[in-house]
């Protein structure tokens, strides 16, 4: 549902990371959470830019800054129509016990060009290395899995879950650097991690993690916890809004059309 | 400017969304149906999960119905003793066909059965409904009576457990109310629709019903069935978004209440004319997607999966 009048929630979570010196350390190098924020899921919410503020040092000139943001996982599916009998009926389909819901990778260059692929996904910079598939599918042949695999992530990328932003890491002058990740209003409330990480020459030297909410609130919170918890009270009370408004619309515009 | 959706997890239009209930409201009051198996699927092309779609054609089916069958009510175009025994078969029959539709999933023959059973059954109804109807308006326009006439010795008359109809002038066996409404409701639990399209026929050509009673005896029952299935899937999927409802239903009440004007203004064989051909074409469109290569071939669960 993207429009013209789309609102872009402004600067919703700043966190600061201190990234330590990876020169002289480099693993144990200091570095420490920053503030955490949240996303706020009221009525016109229609997405969210996050914003990673933080610092990284500025030599040797060729470190690359990463940041990672993950949202809840969730049990998912993805399916891959089949024909039988010359018919569009059935589905083969690939479970996957937990999936992020979101999956956002914000770097300065290309993924590829940070680190290869199998460090990439140790680090679980790829969305696929971070599929956990159901046991009941793990029989499936590896090749048609890692397929399916690949369509789920490139489905969520066209529905702006899944992002993969080269640009999205500016360095600003004094070491600072500024991340930013474009959220969905699709996107699922819950607890989102951000992951700074700063690799060079294909290795990671540090990391940084810090947490953020996206939660609803006021109407859309009520609501929302009111299906949760009494479904039978919540489906009455949308059985009561469709009579009660027939009833209503009824008697108004007989009165409207007889006058 | 959007409206997020708490349950469904999403943001829409609230003015495509208003426009949609109207559209298929007047559907609802110009036929007698609820108009799920239109607001359903059009709800499915716009990006709403399945199981808000499902739940919410049937919350907006009540709605369209109610408003209308209010107005069927006041020009007495309502058998309510009939409506009431076609809404019990109906509403057994909804529970027997959960049941069977939860078997057919645990087998894995659910989606196959049901998209193959859509087409025949949409493409049959609307065949003979628009065959009957072109018949019909020929008989008209070359000036004969219509044909039939009152049924005296079918089997509705024959079965036992006879009670009298006063509104539709009949005396026939409770059995075959009952069962069309059984009947009815299983289809509908099965296929997530409310049936009214599939009653209207067997209205007509079971049961005799008088013309002018056949669109409001339909509504009441759709508001019946439409009514439970809000209920039973909302409170056992979780897929009902008030918010949602409140759009759809908004845009609906107004819409059925036009349609009901529009509706008097036509004679009932073009009602059943228009209506067949509607049926015709969804069944088409439906047919094409069988057979047709599919643009997407992946599809995957609901973003948030929350439901």
């Amino acid at each position: 549902m993207t429009g013209l009048f789309r609102i872009i929630l402004a600067v919703l979570a700043c966190a600061l990371a201190w990234v330590g010196a990876p020169a002289r350390a480099q693993n144990r190098g200091r570095s420490a959470a920053g503030i955490d924020e949240a996303v706020l899921v009221t009525s016109s919410f229609n997405g969210a830019r996050v914003t990673i503020f933080g610092t990284a040092p500025t030599s040797p000139s060729d470190l690359d800054v990463v940041v990672l943001v993950r949202g809840p996982d969730r049990p998912a599916w993805i399916g891959e129509r089949q024909r039988f009998f010359g018919l569009w009926l059935g589905q083969k389909r690939l479970r996957f016990d937990a999936a992020p819901t979101y999956f956002g990778v914000a770097s300065a260059k290309p993924l590829g060009q940070v680190a290869a692929p199998d460090t990439l996904a140790l680090y679980g910079l790829t969305p696929e290395s971070q599929l956990a598939v159901q046991a009941g599918d793990t029989g499936m042949e590896p090749e048609e899995r890692d397929r399916l695999m690949r369509e789920y992530a490139r489905l969520r990328a066209r529905e702006g879950l899944y992002v993969a932003d080269a640009a999205g890491v500016q360095r600003l002058p004094g070491g600072l650097f500024r991340a930013d990740l474009q959220m969905p209003d699709t996107t699922a409330p819950g607890l989102y991690t951000a992951k700074v990480m700063v690799f060079r020459n294909g290795r990671q030297l540090d990391s940084t993690l810090m947490t953020l909410v996206v939660s609803k609130i006021g109407l859309e919170r009520v609501l929302y916890r009111f299906a949760r918890n009494s479904p039978a009270l919540h489906a009455l009370l949308g059985v009561a809004l469709a009579l009660g408004a027939g009833f209503v619309a009824s008697r108004v515009l007989r009165r409207v059309s007889v006058t | 400017m959007d409206v997020y959706l708490p349950v469904a997890e999403m943001a829409v239009s609230p003015w495509l969304m208003i426009g949609l209930g109207f559209f298929v409201g007047a559907m609802s009051g110009v036929f007698g149906v609820g108009g799920g198996f239109l607001m359903t699927p059009l709800l499915m092309l716009l990006g709403i999960p399945a199981p808000t779609a499902v739940v919410a054609g049937a919350n907006v089916a009540a709605a369209a119905a109610t408003t209308s069958v209010l107005g069927h009510f006041e020009r007495r175009g309502v058998d309510l003793r009939m409506g009431l025994v076609v809404s019990i078969g109906g509403v057994v029959g909804v529970s027997v066909g959960a049941l069977l539709f939860a078997a057919m999933k645990a087998v894995g023959a659910d989606e196959g059965l049901v998209r193959v059973a859509y087409v025949g059954l949409l493409g049959f109804v609307g065949f003979s409904i628009t065959r009957e109807a072109w018949q019909a308006l020929a008989r008209t326009r070359r000036g004969e009576e219509p044909a039939g006439g009152r049924v005296r010795n079918d089997l509705a008359h024959r079965l036992p457990w006879k009670v009298r109809f006063p509104r539709s002038r009949l005396y026939i066996s409770v059995i075959p109310p009952l069962a069309i409404g059984f009947c009815v409701g299983v289809l509908s639990a099965i296929m997530g629709v409310g049936g009214g399209f599939l009653l209207i026929p067997l209205l007509i050509y079971v049961l005799h019903l008088p013309p002018s009673l056949v669109v409001g005896t339909s509504t009441f029952q759709v508001l019946v069935m439409a009514s439970t299935t809000t209920f039973l899937q909302g409170s056992a999927n979780g897929g009902l978004d008030l918010f949602l409802s409140g759009l759809l239903i908004g845009g609906a009440v107004v819409g059925a209440q036009i349609g009901i004007v529009i509706g008097r203004r036509m004679k009932g064989e073009q009602i059943r004319m228009v209506f067949g051909l509607l049926v015709l074409l969804v069944a088409l469109r439906l047919a094409a997607d069988l057979v047709l290569e599919p643009a997407l071939m992946f599809s995957a669960s609901p973003p948030g999966a929350g439901l």
